[in-house]
This record gives structure tokens, sequence and C-alpha cells, in this order.
């Protein structure tokens, strides 16, 4: 199956709704996984999961930097809805993030990237 | 580091405001956001398969099917920049397409309205206990101001990317509403000469979701009329966050 996850993930992004459903049952446990880690609450990250799968029928084509591995970018869109989720309640819940976190986050884009950036 | 900041988790509410309203309408910076989020890529392999409960995919599609097409990031707020003719009777009026946007985070140089100078200023209102965001930007170059009234702080953010502020001359905020006939100023956007951030204040209760923003290029101290007098040169629609 995970070999068909590409032309999966093309066809929903050409509309195909009726294969949403394979590549669902192909990536969702990875998308849920990094959201429930982001997150570490079963039901919220069940809505962000859900989101994540209803966002993408939104989108049309796989960035550039996903071209080789486009289920890639699925799990990047779960991480970045997991932060939205995180960020919407965080006036209430304090950092986002727990403490460690973001500094290991960020040094792990710095390693890979090579430097600062933007 | 705004696109860092957010995928951190350290973005403060005007950096997340900013960061949607860049990836939604800036195709430079959601490149940058995309190559970021791929550098994170391997780590989604350390990660354990979870699987979801039971039935969620139903629920997918009940909302595929109810749902109509939509942008693709969920905010709202940021819509329909407006180009920068010059000098016409009402250039604030013209509605076209948005300019794509660049750089904005790496060069990332805030500025803040001044006090809102002479004719044509407002009186203080209530203030509003919404956020607001518009992003002003003209038909050509690829540049933007963001506009965004952080309610909890009270204040009113302006931040420019891919243009410079004028030397000798200065750039006014004007706040256009339907009904009201002429356009109304919010003040000097003038840089605070601190690299990257100005702290200047202004009444912040001049927006509404409805507004439109327009920054125009004026003589030093602002218009000397009730209304713009130079070149419109970035619009945008305000939008609740």
């Amino acid at each position: 199956m995970n070999d068909q996850v590409p032309i999966l993930l093309q066809r929903v992004l050409s509309g195909d709704h009726a294969a949403l459903q394979a590549l669902f049952e192909a990536t969702a446990p990875q998308v849920h996984g990094v959201v429930y880690s982001l997150l570490g609450d079963e039901s919220r990250a069940a809505e962000v999961t859900k989101a994540v799968f209803t966002a993408l029928t939104r989108e049309r084509a796989v960035p550039e930097p996903f071209a080789a591995q486009p289920v890639d970018w699925l799990y990047a869109l779960a991480r970045r809805h997991a932060m939205r989720d995180i960020y919407a309640r965080g006036a209430a819940a304090g950092p986002a993030l727990p403490e460690g976190r973001a500094a290991s986050l960020r040094a792990e884009i710095m390693r890979r990237r090579g430097g600062p950036s933007s | 580091m705004l696109a860092i900041a957010f995928l951190t988790g350290e973005a403060g509410p005007v950096d997340i405001a900013e960061y949607e309203a860049l990836l939604a309408a800036d195709p430079e910076f959601r490149d940058l956001v995309h190559a970021l989020e791929a550098t994170l890529s391997p780590l989604n392999a350390e990660i354990a398969p979870r699987e979801p409960p039971a039935g969620l995919f139903d629920t997918i599609m009940d909302e595929i099917d109810t749902s109509s097409p939509a942008e693709p990031v969920p905010i709202a707020p940021v819509s329909e920049p407006t180009p920068a003719p010059a000098r016409s009777s009402e250039p604030w009026r013209t509605i076209a397409v948005i300019s794509s946007i660049a750089a904005a985070v790496s060069i990332g140089a805030h500025i803040w309205p001044t006090a809102a100078p002479g004719p044509g200023t407002l009186p203080v209102a209530a203030a509003p206990d919404r956020d607001y965001i518009a992003l002003l930007a003209d038909d050509s170059a690829p540049s933007v101001v963001v506009v965004v009234y952080d309610a909890d702080s009270g204040q009113l953010l302006a931040r420019y990317s891919n243009v410079s502020l004028p030397t000798d001359d200065v750039w006014q905020l004007w706040r256009i509403r339907d009904g009201v006939p002429a356009p109304t100023s919010l003040g000097l956007l003038e840089s605070s000469g601190r690299e990257g951030a100005a702290e200047l204040s202004i009444a912040p209760e001049l927006l509404d979701s409805e507004d439109t923003l327009a920054v125009s290029l004026e003589p030093q101290g602002g218009s000397p009329e009730a209304g713009p007098t130079g070149p419109i040169l970035f619009t945008g629609k305000v939008g609740e966050i």
C-alpha cells in the first residue's frame, strides 16, 4: 500500500475524493501519531487529524520540497495543524510546547538546515 | 525566524497572525515554510503510529460533503488588497489583485503609527476586544505592510517588508469605511530607529472588520489636508482574526 500513497495523494489533490479513504487508511496512523505526539490529548488529536485530511482536499499540489517524498507533506500538514491547535489554546494553557521542546526543535531545524534561517 | 518560531511553539499572537497572513498570501513565504517543514520530515519516522478513533474517516467525509471549497489556510481576515493608483479622486476605492509578497520575515522590520495627526483624525471610541489584521499591498512590487491589532496588548502593529520607509516624505495610514465620506487618518508610520522594531502607541479603537486601510505618501508631518494628498501606496481590507 505504501508505494501507492503518492498516487493516492495525487488523486486526492486532483479532486478525487474517492481516493481519500485509501489514503486515509494508509497514512492516518502516522498522521494521528504526529498530531498526538504534539498534543498529548486523544480527543483533540482526533479533531486535528480530521482537520488535516479535510484541508488536504482543498490543496491542489504537493510543494516542491516534498516532491521526492510526498507523504512527508501530509505529516508536515499534521504538524502545522497541531501547532495551530496548540496556539489556539495557548492563551489559557501557558507555553505552547513543553519546556525544552521548542529549543530542541529549533536546534533540529538549524542542524538540518546548516545554520540560522528565517 | 517567524516560520521557525511558529514551528517551535515560540510565536506570539501577533507572530501567529502574521504567519497565517503571509502563508495565505505570500508564495515566497509559503515556499520558506514548506522548506522548513521538510527539514523536520525525518522526525516523523521517530514518532510511533497511532490509530485514530474509529469512525473518524466518516466524519471527514461528512465535513467534506457539507463544506464548500475554501481557502487552504483557515484565516479569514486577510483579503483583497487594492492597487496603488496615484492621486485619483478616490483611489482607495479601487479593487485589485494582491501582489506577491516577498521575504517578509527575513526583513522583519516593524513600524508603528505615531499619534494620528491633523485633519481627519477620528474621535476616540471604545476599543475593540477582538484582533484584526490587514494585509496591505500594491499591484506591482513584492512588498507588503501587515497591520495587526492585538486586543490583548491594545496595540496596533505594522510590519513592512521588501520596501523601505521614505526618507524625505512619510507614510500615513488611513482608514476607509463605508458610509464615511472621507478617509480617516490613523497616524504616520515611522520607524522607531531600533532595528526590527518600534513601539509607539496609537488609539486602537479605529478598526472594524469592514474597514479598508491605506497607506499614502505624504510630506513630512502628514497630509496637510483632511484626506490623502499623495499617492496611495498600499491598501488592504481589515478582517477579524
